[in-house]
């Protein structure tokens, strides 16, 4: 996993972007496990992973950002495999995440906060103020780059957290609802930004909202209490719709696929 | 040295943003405050008072650094941000390390503001030992402390309301056990109650197992901040009964202040039979002291015959050299005081010798005062009395002070 790999547009014919083996994982104080046995494999630059609230969708977004454990099975990014724990810090360094309702400190400016990220992703010291300003200037915020973080709206907060998850030009991007809260005009703009970063590396998006998924996704993950639903391609996903797969043509195999959330 | 120059960056631009900012600014003021309003006059020359003023103000400093430190590091975990750093190379522990820093680097600030102040506004000419400065290091030690324990206590506890708690527990810790009577008197690190004359220094074993006591809490807090398992807070506070163990048991029945290491030659000065020795640092007062033990020595002669050979404490001294504890600076009661170093000393604990010795000294006071009407009602009688009378009464006090069956 090197900078020029990151740097290079993804290619599908890389091999597998990602892939899960029996991946499950169980919480200490809860019977039912969060994720039980998933296995899947993904060839596209850009995975979403849908399920219902509870379906172990930031579970999975945890295991993979490494900030738990699998407590069976394994799986792999690129060339790194959670099981060789001898390279996490590499693997570290080389991925992008963008939490649920992160709150930036407000004091912080902008540039102020992705660097400091750039630390954290040990980025070359170098590298660190080129790299600040190209992630500001992908999410259209390098005029904002000594602006207190309190004064941004929701939207250019929003846009700042994808900033700060691009510093370390990463080869794999994780975004955890990244649209959540934001107004319509200002999920649309995300989606862009979004499409514009896939080009550059593997992302993978949790989510509960179709038109995420219709969005940006290639491929979809299907969780529902812990298991594997279903697991391809977008259009394998909506095989009926014609044309583009949209949201509504999304909506409909997912209401397929679990029945309870349409009540 | 480039990576140093960036975690520096890091820290200096989380030290000047939100709570770590307005809380040291905070710190400063009230250490700003403390050391401009605090009176510095009553202090004696030397290091050993100002320091320790600022250890008793380092007992406002600690809790608001504990605080200060909570808010900051529960705002890391609440925000998601700890999260975040969880999911980098450098990890989690790399973004306590920086809130940890940005909150303690101000406090310390604030600390050394205040020792700056105090040392400047306090006559420093006096003594200065080593042991003095201990005194500096327990307060920076206290307040390191109470930031690590504030932070760690974001980990068990992480919610607003655990910063303001973290405060005012760390404050009534501090203030509380400093009044305790007995070993639990060790558990806090403050000596608001001690006044140090020019022959006292803090005692470097007590002082020394606090200041080992906090670094262990330190190191404890240091523990749960890195690897954040419930494995590592029971061996915190299993630390935590050991450095309470040990700073007990080091200290136990032990005062907190020694003598300094006496001077191989003191300024000494004879009068009228009289011998008096003082630290070198009390010179300029010996006259004065010494002219006081003359006079309650001459006008006591006719009754009864007080010691010849006086030294203030801490200075070697021969069998019969009693020890005089001059007044403190801008308080002139060299009488009384030369009243109180004259009187003997009981031999027991038994009630008829302290009773005794308690009337000799009422007769000395009364004689040095000319006022019949010191003194309870015995002591009134008998100074009313012919000399024989007195003289009688006096030997038969005297003998007294040592009944000790």
């Amino acid at each position: 996993m090197n900078t020029s790999a990151v740097d290079a547009p993804h290619s599908s014919s890389a091999g597998p972007s990602l892939s899960l083996v029996d991946l499950s994982f169980s919480y200490r104080r809860s019977a039912r496990p969060a994720l039980c046995d998933v296995s899947a494999r993904f060839t596209s630059p850009s995975v979403a992973v849908l399920g219902p609230n509870g379906a172990g969708k930031s579970t999975l977004f945890r295991l993979i950002a490494t900030v738990a454990s699998p407590s069976r099975g394994s799986f792999t990014v690129r060339d790194w495999s959670s099981a060789e724990s001898g390279r996490l810090d590499e693997f570290r360094a080389h991925i992008g995440v963008v939490p649920q309702a992160l709150r930036m400190p407000g004091g912080y400016t902008c540039a102020d906060f992705v660097r400091y990220v750039a630390w954290l992703r040990r980025v070359p010291t170098a590298e660190v103020e080129s790299r600040v300003e190209d992630a500001l200037q992908t999410v259209d915020l390098s005029d904002l780059a000594n602006t207190r973080i309190k004064q941004l709206s929701g939207g250019m907060r929003q846009r700042l957290t994808l900033a700060q998850s691009l510093v370390a030009k990463p080869s794999l991007l994780l975004l955890d609802e990244p649209t959540v809260g934001l107004d319509p005009r200002q999920r649309t703009e995300f989606r862009g930004l979004l499409g514009r970063v896939k080009d550059r590396c593997t992302v993978v998006l949790a989510t509960h909202l179709v038109d995420d998924v219709a969005a940006v996704a290639d491929e979809v993950l299907v969780l529902d209490r812990g298991r594997l639903v279903f697991a391809g391609t977008l259009r394998q996903l909506c095989p009926d719709a014609s044309g583009e797969v949209d949201g509504r043509a999304v909506e409909e195999a997912y209401l397929r696929l679990i029945p309870g959330e349409g009540r | 040295m480039r990576a140093g120059h960036r975690l520096a960056g890091v820290i200096l631009t989380d030290a000047t943003t939100g709570t770590p900012l307005v809380t040291g600014l905070l710190a400063c003021g009230v250490a700003l405050g403390l050391g401009l309003l605090t009176d510095t006059g009553g202090m004696l020359a030397g290091w050993a008072d100002p320091m320790n003023l600022t250890l008793t103000a380092a007992a406002f400093l600690a809790p608001v650094a504990a605080g200060s430190a909570n808010a900051h590091a529960t705002s890391l975990v609440l925000s998601g941000s700890g999260d975040l750093a969880a999911t980098s190379p450098r990890g989690r522990s790399a973004a306590y390390l920086v809130s940890v820093v940005s909150v303690a680097a101000w406090q310390v600030a604030a600390y050394a503001l205040l020792a700056a102040v105090v040392m400047v506004r306090s006559d420093s000419a006096g003594a200065h030992s080593p042991a003095m400065l201990l005194l500096g290091g327990s307060a920076l030690t206290l307040i390191l402390a109470c930031t690590g324990i504030g932070a760690a206590l974001s980990i068990v506890v992480p919610s607003r309301v655990t910063a303001p708690a973290t405060t005012l527990l760390i404050f009534l810790w501090v203030y509380l056990f400093s009044y305790a009577g007995g070993p639990a008197r060790l558990l806090s690190p403050i000596y608001p109650e001690i006044f140090y004359q020019v022959y006292l220094e803090p005692r470097v074993r007590v002082v020394g197992a606090q200041i080992l006591a906090m670094a262990a809490l330190l190191a404890g807090a240091a523990a749960v901040l890195a690897w954040r398992r419930t494995r590592v807070v029971l061996v915190v506070v299993s630390v935590l009964l050991v450095a309470g163990a040990t700073v007990t048991g080091l200290g136990a029945g032990t005062q907190a202040t020694q003598f300094r290491h006496p001077p191989t030659d003191p300024p000494c000065r004879s009068s009228h039979g009289v011998r008096l020795c003082v630290w070198p640092e009390s010179r300029n007062r010996l006259t004065e002291g010494l002219q006081a033990l003359v006079s309650v020595r001459g006008r006591a002669r006719r009754f009864i015959e007080l010691p010849t050979d006086y030294h203030e404490p801490g200075l070697r001294s021969g069998p019969d050299s009693v020890e005089y504890l001059l007044p403190p600076p801008g308080q002139e009661t060299f009488l009384f005081d030369a009243v109180l170093a004259a009187t003997p000393v009981p031999a027991c604990d038994s009630s008829k010798s302290l009773r005794a010795v308690d009337r000799i000294q009422s007769w000395l006071m009364s004689l040095m005062s000319d006022d019949a009407t010191v003194g309870d009602r015995e002591v009134r009688r008998i100074r009313q009395a012919p000399l024989q009378e007195q003289r009688a009464w006096l030997a038969d006090n005297l003998r007294n002070t040592r009944a000790c069956s």
